[in-house]
């Protein structure tokens, strides 16, 4: 019952947002600021650079509002958007280096591994990853994109989009044996 | 490759997340989509402008390119235009006074009989002296009227008479009889020599071919200018409500 009249809204606001209403834009912003700082954060490891990058976003979102056709959910449009700009500093910044790295010491995942961290210690883990291993990896995981999907956005193998998310998982693996080893060894103490 | 237990528990936590953006973040946004606006417009103008140039050289162009490529055209067309025209008047003029004056010889005895027999009598009066005066008189006329090809015409033809008066006059002196069957056919025969004239010789030797040119160049150049001034208030027209807008 209040999805209905929320989404009426949201068509309202992109409406008026298309011809230009700063109030109308401010309004969408405020909506879905937090979540999309949030898309950013999870790339971007400097919160200050993150921020600039939804800015840029979501400059580039009211900019080209008129192309949204209502199809999606205008969420995931502006999510996508995102992604494109977060994965774009990246590579202006040269720190996306993704490299096809083979799969021969890999034996497969661990599926019985249990986390029950908090966010900011997921986002911790997340950046200690690296940065080739993250993105595929927060991609995949957590946004949900398709390995083919992965290599367009990424312009790289389907393959090398594979191996570097068994390469991000088996980093993780490890590190949440050791931190559960040592959240055990806390517990008994 | 299923979802593994701790990457659900990552993409839910992490999807819950939201993250305050720092205070004046929508302040600086805004001011960028202001400024971006701001800049579209100038834009426009600018590409306005641009344009209205660009038309304004253009038309330019064509104008100076114009008078270069038809002077050799028009000065030809017009010069034969003129030719025609002002011969054809004029040969129709002679044609049709030597029709009138073959067709009715008998009109164009009438008035000459008409004025002989009115001045027959002082003529006949006349001393050779005095014939030679009259002559001198006539010829006199022609040198002033020479250039005008209608008064040549005229006094022509009156001096023709006038010569035949006289001739006619001499011999009746001399013979003491002259017919009017006589004069008729005097008159006729001058009026015959006239026509062979004109038909042999058409009134080409009027026709100045540098001032028809210089007539034509004149005309051509006082529309050029009247173009160019026309061009010239549109574009200043164009200029002067696009500055007003603007202002506006």
């Amino acid at each position: 019952m209040k999805v209905i009249p929320l989404i009426k809204n949201e068509t309202q606001l992109i409406a008026r947002a298309i011809k230009n209403n700063r109030g109308a834009q401010q309004c969408l912003y405020d909506l879905h600021s937090g979540k999309m700082l949030s898309v950013c954060r999870m790339y971007i490891k400097d919160l200050h650079h993150a921020e600039e990058v939804m800015l840029n976003g979501f400059f580039k979102v009211f900019k080209h509002l008129a192309e949204f056709r209502n199809e999606g959910s205008f969420e995931g449009w502006v999510r996508r958007i995102m992604i494109r700009e977060c994965i774009s500093f990246l590579r202006s910044e040269k720190s996306l280096e993704i490299k096809d790295e083979g799969l021969d010491d890999f034996n497969g995942s661990c599926n019985d591994i249990e986390s029950d961290m908090n966010v900011d210690e997921i986002q911790q883990l997340i950046d200690s990853l690296p940065e080739g291993y993250k993105v595929v990896f927060v991609m995949y995981a957590i946004e949900g994109y398709k390995h083919q999907e992965i290599s367009k956005m990424l312009n790289i193998n389907i393959g090398t989009s594979k191996s570097q998310l068994f390469k991000a998982r088996k980093m993780l693996q490890e590190k949440l044996r050791t931190q559960n080893i040592s959240d055990y060894g806390r517990v008994k103490i | 490759m299923g979802e593994l237990k701790f990457e659900k528990d990552f993409s839910e936590k992490l999807n819950k997340r939201k993250i305050v953006p720092k205070a004046g973040s929508w302040t600086e946004l805004s001011a960028r989509l202001n400024s971006e606006e701001k800049s579209k417009n100038p834009m426009f103008w600018w590409i306005g402008i641009a344009a209205t140039i660009v038309g304004g050289i253009l038309i330019f162009s064509v104008l100076f390119n114009e008078p270069i490529s038809e002077n050799p055209i028009v000065v030809d067309a017009p010069s034969k235009v003129i030719f025609k025209d002002k011969s054809e008047p004029l040969q129709i003029s002679s044609e049709k006074l030597a029709s009138e004056e073959l067709k009715s010889p008998e009109k164009a005895s009438e008035k000459p009989a008409k004025t002989l027999i009115s001045k027959k009598e002082p003529v006949i009066n006349l001393e050779p002296s005095a014939m030679a005066n009259a002559m001198d008189s006539t010829q006199k006329k022609n040198d002033r009227n020479e250039q005008d090809p209608d008064l040549k015409v005229k006094t022509k033809i009156s001096g023709i008479h006038e010569e035949m008066i006289a001739e006619a006059s001499l011999k009746g002196i001399k013979t003491g009889n002259v017919t009017d069957a006589e004069v008729d056919a005097l008159l006729a025969e001058a009026t015959d020599l006239i026509s062979r004239e004109r038909s042999a010789n058409p009134v080409s030797e009027n026709i100045d071919a540098d001032a028809l040119l210089f007539n034509a160049e004149m005309e051509l150049e006082q529309s050029f200018r009247e173009k160019v001034f026309v061009v010239l208030k549109e574009s200043y027209l164009k200029a002067k409500t696009s500055v007003a807008n603007r202002n506006n």
